[in-house]
């Protein structure tokens, strides 16, 4: 009630409503800065969170992809990386004709899956959404595989985060394999 | 606000103000460092990545070894444990009249310096196949040729490196050891002597 006669009388004289005026101006003045700097803050924060969680995953498929290679193979005494340094030039694009190091065929209409597979699904199991490739160094692709095995021809890939090169025991070649964002 | 004489006199010095501080800003703002929101943690992350780009190489490094070792046993063992820098063609073969059997049994150090001059050449023809992928057009990585001294302990074959592995960036220079410990399987020397026997 006071207050509304404070107003009435503010309103009533001139000089009064100019004081009000200027106050009302700016108050609204404050509130525009306001908004600006928080919304300025705000998305500059948002920002700075998306590429720091981006880099952080890279890290983190390196870190991955680093054990992946060294993780030693089921039933065998060498790791993943020996195991595909292993294999013949024949061997690996004869792989990539049809996805043989990866998939050794349908038996009854479900995919076979190869032994690379196997180890790589297991690892990678954590991950939500992976896809790795194989290929040889300047070459075609011998091996894809990415979590869903029916999308695995549908699936593009969406840029590379982490890559690493291994020697083949085959001198003349050696193997590259990254992950993408599936 | 501008009939208030108050108001003027305060005016004055707030417009006076804001004149200094967009003066100072405009100043300011044109010799500092472009600010990016990546810059946050840009520093930590370059060396966790640079740490884990020499962990690739030192991987690629410890396969070479394993791979370089086998094919140096196998060339040797091609060779039929042949040692011509010491006047024998083939020691295992038939036995040559002159030099004498004895003269043909190589020593262990002859077979360490067999061994190591035809590692290290294959070791080098691998290591200078090592591409970095990741690093920019001023960066490098630098994998030392002929940098290993060789020891071996049982089946453990123990390349003590000389020289450091370097990964040059405008901001970091690391650098470690790629020195490494593979097992190849076997016994060189007792394999060797079982030759012999």
């Amino acid at each position: 009630m006071k207050h509304k006669t404070l107003f009435r009388r503010l309103a009533k004289s001139k000089k009064g409503f100019d004081d009000l005026a200027d106050i009302v101006i700016g108050l609204i003045f404050i509130a525009l800065i306001f908004i600006v700097v928080f919304v300025y803050i705000t998305s500059t924060e948002i920002r700075i969170e998306k590429a720091i969680k981006e880099e952080q995953n890279n890290l983190e498929k390196d870190y991955i992809l680093l054990n992946y290679l060294r993780t030693p193979m089921e039933g065998k005494d060498i790791s993943i990386a020996e195991y595909l340094g292993s294999l013949s030039r024949k061997e690996l694009e004869e792989g990539m004709a049809f996805n043989g190091i990866c998939y050794e065929g349908k038996a009854s209409g479900v995919i076979k899956e190869g032994l690379v597979t196997k180890e790589t699904k297991e690892i990678l199991q954590g991950i939500s959404n992976w896809q790795v490739k194989m290929l040889i160094s300047g070459g075609k692709e011998f091996c894809s595989i990415s979590k869903d095995i029916k999308k695995q021809k549908e699936g593009h890939a969406s840029g590379e985060t982490a890559r690493a090169v291994i020697p083949s025991n085959d001198p003349g070649f050696n193997i590259e394999i990254y992950f993408t964002k599936g | 606000m501008v009939k208030n004489k108050k108001a003027t006199m305060i005016l004055f010095p707030v417009a006076l103000f804001i004149m200094v501080a967009l003066i100072f800003f405009y100043v300011n703002y044109h010799t500092r460092d472009k600010f990016q929101p990546v810059d946050v943690g840009y520093a930590q992350t370059s060396i966790l990545k640079t740490y884990q780009q020499a962990e690739k190489a030192l991987l690629y490094i410890d396969l070479s070894a394993k791979y370089s070792a086998y094919r140096t046993i196998d060339n040797l063992k091609n060779k039929k444990g042949s040692f011509e820098n010491i006047g024998c063609n083939e020691v295992l073969g038939e036995t040559q009249e002159s030099p004498s059997q004895e003269d043909c049994i190589p020593t262990k150090k002859q077979v360490y310096d067999a061994f190591s001059a035809d590692f290290s050449l294959y070791l080098n023809a691998y290591l200078k196949k090592y591409r970095e992928t990741g690093l920019k057009q001023d960066e490098e990585l630098i994998i030392p040729l002929d940098n290993y001294d060789l020891l071996f302990k049982d089946d453990k074959l123990i390349g003590i490196a000389a020289e450091n592995l370097k990964i040059s960036k405008k901001s970091i220079n690391y650098s470690i050891k790629p020195s490494f410990n593979i097992d190849i399987g076997f016994d060189l020397f007792n394999e060797y002597v079982s030759y012999f026997d």
